[in-house]
C-alpha cells in the first residue's frame, strides 16, 4: 500500500491572540486591517511549519474565513447572511446563506480572503465548499430549479479559481459532507457531477472531494464516476465494510487523525487506522490526512496533530 | 398547582458590582437596583464599594441576593440567583472535576469561542460549589428555588476525550470504539459527577433541579444515550426535575425523549415565533413543535419559551398570553404548560430582563384568567 502524499484536511484554528483581535473588531475596538495583519503573520507561521514538516501540499489556513460559505455570502450578489445554524454534528455554527435572487459576482472574492502572495509558487491546497453542499445548507428563496442554483454556484467557484491565475492551488479540496449524509437521488447525482466537472475544468491542479463527518459508504459507488483525482474519507464516521468491493481509480485520502478530538494518536494508532481503511479499499494510491478541518482544536493541539501526521507519513514510507 | 406557573431558566447578566472595574457608574447602578428591587441593607454594600473594602466572595453573595430579588420583583413563582457565582455553564462545571485539563479556546461561531477541556483520566469531583450556592439562595429566597446544573451529555459533548478513546483499545470498528467510549464518558459524568451533586443538593433541601442539556440533539444517533444517562442520573432521587434544551431541532428528540424520567421539559420557542399577538397558527409558528409532544402523548409538562432572550423587544403581556394559550391548545391540556423564557437572560441588561419577566408573569396571569373565566 503506497502512501503518496500528506496534507491537512481543512482550515486551521486561529490563535487566542487572533480570536481576541476578532472580538475587539466585533466590539469596534480594532480595525479590520490590524486583524488582517495579525492573520497574515499567523498564516506565514503555519505555512512555514507545514513546509518544515514535509507536507506534500500546504494549506493556507483560511484564517480570515468565519465559515466555509462566508466569503461568498458576504460578496456574492443575490446572497444574504442568514441565521446561525449547526454545522453537522458539531458544537460549531455557521451562518446559513440565504439565496434571495440569482447569484452573480460583482467583484472577485477569494483574493480578498486569502493571502495569495504567501502561497504563490507553493504546492498549496485550497478548501472550498462543494456546490451541492453549498446549496443543501443554504436557504433557497430565488431559484425555481435547484439544479440551476447548484450549477451557478459551481460557475462562481470556477470563475474564482480561474481568477487566482498564477496563484492557483495545486489541489482544490471540495468539502462535500452532503454527498454522504444520505443517499441522493440518481438524477441529483448527474447535476452534482456536472457541477464538479465545471470546477475541475477551471483548474490546472488536482481536485479532491472530501466526505468528512459522514459515512462515505453512502456515496459509493456513484461517486467513483466523478472525475476527481482524490476522494477523502473520514474513517471515524464511515462504515468501512461498505467500501469493500469497489475499485478506486484515483487516490484516496484517509483522515487517519481525528481532527475533532484532542487525543493525539500515536504513530502506531495512525498506522492501524490507515491499514484498516486501506484494506477495505484497494485503491492505487493513498494520501494521509486529518479527518476534517483542524479548527475544532485549540491551535497548540492542532500543531501537535500536524507534527504527528508528518511522523506517521514518514513511518508509512512517505518521503 | 395553579395553571401556567412562572419560572426562569437560570442566568442573568452579572450584577454591576461584579464588573472588572467598580467605578462611579457601577456604584450608581448598584444603588439604583438595590432601591428598585428592595434589596435589604444594600446601603451596606454601597458603603463597602465606596471605600473599596470588600472581598470577592462577599460581592458574589450580594450579587446572588440582587438577582433573587430581581426575579422576585418580577413576580416569578420559581426563582434562582442568576448564576451570579458561576463563570458559565460549561467551564464552571468542569473546573470542579478532577481528571480534566483545559486546553484553550475553540470556535463556536465567528469570534465566539469557549475554553474547552480534555478528559484525561476517570472524572471525579474535586469541589462542589453548588451546595453553598443553593444554601445561600434558599436562605434568602422568598419564593421556591430551582437549581440549574449542566447535564452529563452536554459536558461530554463539549469536552475532548483523551481517556476513554485510549482505553477503548483496538477491538472493533472505529465507529464502534468511539460509540462505546462516548457512552462510558457520558455515564461516568452522569454517575460520578452530576448525580452526586444532585444528591447533595436534594439532601440539603433542594426540591427542584434543572438539568441543562443544550447539546442533546447535536448527534441525533446519541439522543437515546442522553436520555439513558439522564434517567440514571435522577434514579431514586426525590425532586422535581426539569430538562432544559434550547436552540435545537426538537424533532430529533423523538421518540427517545418520551422515556425521560423528567417532570418538565423546557424548550426555546419564542425565538422562532412571530411577535404578532393571536392564537392563529400563522402567528404562532414557533410553537408548532408542540404538536409532536401531543401526538406522542408525552407525559411531562412543557415549558415552551414565551420570552425571547436574544432581543431587547419587550413581549407585551398579550403576546405572552397568546403564546401560552396556543401552547395549551396544541398540547390539549393547559395544566401541562409552564410559562418560562427561552433560555437564561445572561445577554440582556437588567432593565430589559426585569421588564420581560414582569410581562411573563402578567401574561401568565391573563392566560390563567382566560382559561378559568372564559
Amino acid at each position: 500500500m503506497k502512501v503518496d502524499a500528506c496534507h491537512l484536511g481543512g482550515v486551521l484554528p486561529r490563535s487566542e491572540a487572533l480570536i481576541a483581535a476578532y472580538r475587539r473588531l466585533a466590539e469596534g475596538r480594532e480595525t479590520y486591517e490590524a486583524v488582517k495583519e495579525l492573520a497574515r503573520h499567523e498564516t506565514e507561521g503555519l505555512l512555514k511549519l507545514q513546509k518544515s514538516l514535509g507536507m506534500t501540499y500546504v494549506v493556507e489556513g483560511q484564517l480570515l474565513w468565519h465559515d466555509i460559505f462566508r466569503p461568498f455570502s458576504e460578496l456574492l450578489s443575490g446572497v444574504k447572511i442568514g441565521p446561525l445554524t449547526r454545522w453537522f454534528d458539531n458544537n460549531l455554527f455557521y451562518k446559513k446563506p440565504i439565496i434571495v435572487s440569482n447569484i452573480s459576482r460583482t467583484t472577485t472574492i477569494l483574493d480578498k480572503y486569502l493571502f495569495t502572495e504567501l502561497v504563490r509558487g507553493l504546492n498549496w491546497k485550497l478548501i472550498l465548499p462543494d456546490p451541492y453542499t453549498f446549496y443543501t445548507l443554504s436557504l433557497n428563496q430565488a431559484y425555481r430549479q435547484w439544479e440551476d442554483l447548484v450549477l451557478d454556484i459551481a460557475g462562481v467557484i470556477a470563475d474564482e479559481l480561474r481568477d487566482l491565475s498564477d496563484a492557483q492551488p495545486a489541489l482544490v479540496q471540495l468539502s462535500a459532507p452532503c454527498y454522504s449524509s444520505g443517499r441522493p437521488k440518481p438524477d441529483h447525482v448527474e447535476t452534482m457531477k456536472e457541477a464538479f466537472r465545471k470546477i475541475k475544468n477551471s483548474v490546472d491542479g488536482e481536485t479532491m472531494i472530501h466526505l468528512h463527518f459522514t459515512d462515505a459508504s453512502n456515496a459509493i459507488p456513484w461517486i467513483l464516476d466523478f472525475p476527481a483525482d482524490i476522494i477523502g474519507i473520514d474513517p471515524y464516521a464511515t462504515n468501512l465494510d461498505g467500501l469493500k468491493g469497489y475499485s478506486f481509480r484515483g487516490s484516496v485520502a484517509i483522515g487517519c487523525l481525528d481532527a475533532r478530538n484532542s487525543y493525539v494518536e500515536s504513530v502506531d494508532d495512525v498506522k492501524e487506522v490507515f491499514e484498516m481503511v486501506a484494506e477495505s479499499l484497494g485503491a492505487r494510491s493513498y494520501h494521509l490526512t486529518t479527518s476534517t478541518d483542524l479548527e475544532y482544536l485549540p491551535k497548540s493541539v492542532a500543531e501537535k496533530k500536524m507534527r504527528r501526521l508528518s511522523e506517521a507519513y514518514s513511518a508509512l514510507g512517505g518521503s | 398547582m395553579r395553571l401556567f406557573p412562572t419560572q426562569e431558566i437560570g442566568s442573568l447578566m452579572r450584577a454591576p458590582f461584579l464588573r472588572k472595574r467598580i467605578d462611579e457608574r457601577a456604584v450608581a447602578e448598584t444603588e439604583y437596583w438595590g432601591r428598585v428591587l428592595g434589596v435589604e441593607e444594600y446601603q451596606v454594600l454601597l458603603e463597602k464599594l465606596r471605600r473599596g473594602e470588600f472581598a470577592a466572595e462577599e460581592l458574589r453573595d450580594w450579587a446572588s441576593l440582587y438577582a433573587l430579588r430581581l426575579h422576585e420583583a418580577a413576580g416569578l413563582d420559581v426563582v434562582w440567583d442568576g448564576e451570579q457565582k458561576r463563570i458559565e455553564m460549561y467551564e464552571h462545571a468542569m473546573r470542579q472535576v478532577g481528571g480534566v485539563e483545559f486546553l484553550g479556546k475553540v470556535k463556536v461561531w465567528d469570534a465566539e469561542t469557549y475554553n474547552k477541556a480534555a478528559i484525561r483520566s476517570k472524572p471525579r469531583i474535586l469541589e462542589n460549589s453548588y451546595v453553598s450556592e443553593f444554601l445561600f439562595a434558599k436562605k434568602h429566597a422568598r419564593r421556591e428555588v430551582k437549581v440549574p446544573l449542566t447535564g452529563p451529555y452536554t459536558l461530554a459533548e463539549w469536552s475532548f476525550d483523551e481517556y476513554y478513546v485510549a482505553k477503548a483499545g483496538r477491538q472493533g470498528s472505529l465507529i464502534q470504539r468511539r460509540r462505546e467510549a462516548k457512552r462510558e464518558m457520558v455515564f461516568d459524568l452522569a454517575l460520578e459527577i452530576v448525580r452526586p451533586v444532585v444528591h447533595s443538593l436534594v439532601e440539603k433541601g433542594a426540591n427542584r433541579i434543572q438539568i441543562d442539556e443544550p447539546a442533546a440533539t447535536t448527534k441525533p444517533d446519541e439522543v437515546q444515550l442522553f436520555v439513558e444517562a439522564f434517567n440514571e442520573l435522577v434514579r431514586g432521587i426525590s425532586a422535581r426535575f426539569t430538562i432544559h434544551i434550547c436552540y435545537s431541532d426538537y424533532s430529533l428528540l423523538f421518540p427517545h425523549i418520551l422515556e425521560a424520567k423528567s417532570h418538565e421539559l423546557s424548550i426555546e420557542c419564542a425565538n422562532r415565533d412571530t411577535v404578532r399577538a393571536g392564537v392563529e397558527h400563522e402567528n404562532r409558528r414557533g410553537y408548532q413543535v408542540l404538536k409532536l409532544f401531543r401526538d406522542y402523548s408525552a407525559s411531562f409538562a412543557i415549558a415552551p419559551g414565551v420570552i425571547d432572550v436574544h432581543t431587547d423587544f419587550i413581549e407585551p403581556p398579550e403576546l405572552v398570553r397568546d403564546r401560552l394559550l396556543y401552547s395549551a391548545q396544541l398540547l390539549g391540556d393547559p395544566s401541562k404548560v409552564i410559562a418560562c423564557n427561552d433560555c437564561g437572560l445572561r445577554t440582556r441588561r437588567w432593565e430589559v430582563a426585569l421588564r420581560k419577566e414582569k410581562n411573563l408573569v402578567e401574561g401568565a396571569r391573563m392566560a390563567r384568567e382566560s382559561v378559568e373565566k372564559p
